[in-house]
């Protein structure tokens, strides 16, 4: 028997006969596991979310929620919980009743009640406000409302619909933290839909990536990010340089091609991409180091340009080059020895930029 | 601070056409009203304005008519249940219209408002005709019916922009909460949009109880108070109907303010979101 809080979606979809709004999703999202649900508005993300609470419709497939198929089951049965994007507080009960509100839908004995409802209020921090109405709490607050009354049913899946959006970068970088800590602590399986893709990256055991109605990679947020599948992951998760590139020649160790008259050289093979014109060398800016005059680093690939523009981040120095053939590449390094006595380089210097043979991804 | 540096926060400065505009509707609505009061107190039975001497004879005599009495009293229990009627039934076709959908939705949306749409003449002749062809001759229950058709657009507009303002997270919320559709229905979407509720109600129990044409077609025997003093007024004409009107502005003014005490101004005039 399937333990509690296993939760698996098998080709589901959605929005049979038009356009489908999901297209044969299948996931398997283990007890305990948080996984963050990625992509732009419109993929499906919440659409997905919503079906496993029950509040859309599956035309095909199926849902099983602790190893129980729950295609058939209304919401109110199927023993979730979900904090949705605008929170969904009852605006008329107050702070104690909101969170009262499932346990006395479960018929949870008075005194279990209190204390239940006592532990949530500790837990998120709500000491004080319980006789409050919504309205009259802060953001953040009552972000945590919605969390305590969603926690406080114990609920075998938690699922959660951009709860953040709405809050400002501080409260958010907390409120990620403690919901974290929460989920650790209390071992539930957690689904998280997002659209900030360093949300889903720091928060998640397992990302997963969805585009236009289909999941286009999932696995451990490293992975997504180093080592994407698709054009679209790679260009969604993370910040990349496109560049047309000629001459792939693909082999059993890997694969060559032609960037503004360069060879260069890749460990990995290329990767099929449907629609695309041309053969693309896709590479991070924090994976291109520059290279020193004086400097004897070893790296596979090297290319000189031009630099058009120095941008101070603080941190991290962007700089834009051109290349010869007028293709643009951004770099990011690290700002290591500061620049009070001035940028590392200038506008119209020439830069020597070199990266590893499996820094880059080619797509033909 | 020099008081024309500061910004106007009603937006941009238009002069004084606007403030006379107002001034004048203003003047416009409430003169009427201001005479109608002056008039009930002239003790010459032309009723005069100005009034020539101070009496309160018409309003004994308004209060002493048997017809007039039992005409408010009619009215009043057709424009309560028409109220309580026309709430319900408002509801209901709001959430259809606004919870659900389906084929046709937007044609009984339509459909709804239609009443507002056609003469009054009209469908108090279509009334008249299809009841009498039902020997329905019973006047309360057939002005009642009337009178839920012809409020039920505003019942349905309050009620239906209550809902969409509430949105329908909260009732989706009670849902994975583990709350059934009727539980959901019962303890959270009445409570959140029993102000929109009690504001239709207002509303349909006024729109019923100064309604004229369409009771005109349908009552018999005793009319409604805005017939009864059409007919007083037809066979001639003193302060009495005067006195009677001023105490109707008075009821209205006193049962605006009740409300405005109970659910705030902004519930009566804004259908809109409440809380948080």
């Amino acid at each position: 028997m399937p333990a509690q809080g296993e939760l698996r979606l098998d080709r589901v979809v959605v929005g049979y006969g038009g356009r489908p709004v999901l297209h044969e999703i299948s996931l398997t999202v283990e007890p305990g596991e948080f996984v963050c649900l990625l992509g732009p508005s419109g993929c499906g993300k919440t659409t997905t979310l919503r079906v496993i609470a029950g509040l859309a419709r599956v035309d095909v497939g199926s849902v099983y929620i602790d190893g129980r198929l729950a295609n058939d089951l209304p919401a109110h049965r199927r023993g979730v919980a979900m904090v949705f994007q605008d929170l969904a507080l009852f605006p008329h009960m107050t702070v104690r009743e909101n969170v009262e509100f499932g346990l006395r839908l479960r018929k949870v004995p008075g005194e279990e009640a209190r204390s239940r409802v006592g532990a949530m209020v500790t837990l998120l921090h709500l000491e004080g406000l319980e006789a409050r109405l919504p309205r009259q709490l802060s953001g953040g607050q009552q972000q945590r409302v919605a969390l305590a009354r969603s926690l406080v049913v114990k609920p075998s899946v938690l699922l959660l619909d951009e709860p953040f959006a709405a809050l400002d970068r501080r409260l958010r970088d907390e409120l990620r933290r403690e919901v974290r800590a929460l989920q650790r602590r209390l071992r539930i399986t957690v689904v998280f839909v997002t659209h900030d893709q360093e949300e889903a990256l720091t928060m998640s055991d397992r990302v997963v990536v969805m585009n236009r109605g289909v999941i286009e990679q999932a696995g451990p947020p490293s992975e997504v990010y180093e080592k994407p599948t698709t054009r679209f992951v790679l260009n969604f998760v993370g910040f990349s340089n496109f560049l047309h590139v000629t001459d792939v020649r693909t082999g059993q160790d890997g694969a060559t091609c032609r960037l503004a008259g360069a060879d260069v050289s890749l460990t990995s093979g290329a990767l099929r991409q449907e629609g695309t014109r041309s053969a693309e060398l896709a590479i991070r800016p924090e994976r291109i180091r520059v290279v020193k005059p004086d400097e004897s680093v070893r790296l596979a690939n090297r290319l000189t340009g031009t630099v058009e523009d120095v941008t101070y981040e603080g941190a991290l120095i962007m700089s834009e080059v051109a290349l010869s053939d007028g293709q643009r590449v951004l770099v990011r390094q690290q700002n290591q020895s500061g620049v009070l006595g001035g940028p590392p380089h200038r506008r119209g210097d020439q830069l020597v930029m070199g990266w590893g043979s499996d820094d880059a991804v080619l797509f033909v | 601070m020099d008081p024309r540096l500061t910004p106007d926060r009603t937006g941009p400065a238009l002069g004084w056409p606007p403030r006379l505009l107002t001034g004048l509707a203003c003047l416009l609505l409430v003169l009427p009203h201001f005479i109608v009061v002056v008039t009930s107190f002239d003790s010459s039975p032309a009723g005069l304005f100005p009034p020539r001497g101070v009496t309160l004879k018409w309003y004994a005599n308004a209060l002493a008519r048997p017809a007039f009495r039992e005409a408010f009293l009619l009215s009043l229990l057709v424009a309560s249940v028409t109220a309580v009627g026309s709430v319900t039934a408002g509801l209901l076709a709001s959430l259809l219209v606004v919870r659900h959908r389906f084929p046709g939705r937007t044609l009984l949306a339509t459909l709804l408002q239609s009443p507002m749409m056609i003469p009054e003449v009209v469908l108090g002749l279509g009334f008249l005709i299809l009841f009498s062809r039902w020997r329905m001759s019973l006047s309360v229950v057939n002005l009642v019916l009337a009178h839920v058709v012809i409020t039920l657009p505003y019942a349905v507009r309050v009620v239906s922009a209550n809902l969409h303002s509430v949105g329908i997270s909260i009732e989706e919320a009670a849902q994975v909460l583990g709350a059934g559709p009727l539980t959901t229905f019962l303890e959270v979407t009445l409570p959140v949009i029993k102000q929109g509720m009690l504001t239709a109600a207002i509303f349909s129990f006024v729109v019923s109880f100064d309604n004229f044409t369409l009771s005109a077609f349908l009552v018999s025997g005793r009319g409604t108070l805005p017939v009864e003093i059409y007919s007083y007024i037809r066979t001639g004409s003193d302060p009495t109907i005067a006195a009677i009107s001023a105490l109707l502005i008075g009821v209205s003014v006193v049962t605006v303010l009740a409300v405005e005490r109970i659910v705030g101004f902004e519930g009566i005039t804004q259908t809109g979101r409440m809380g948080g």
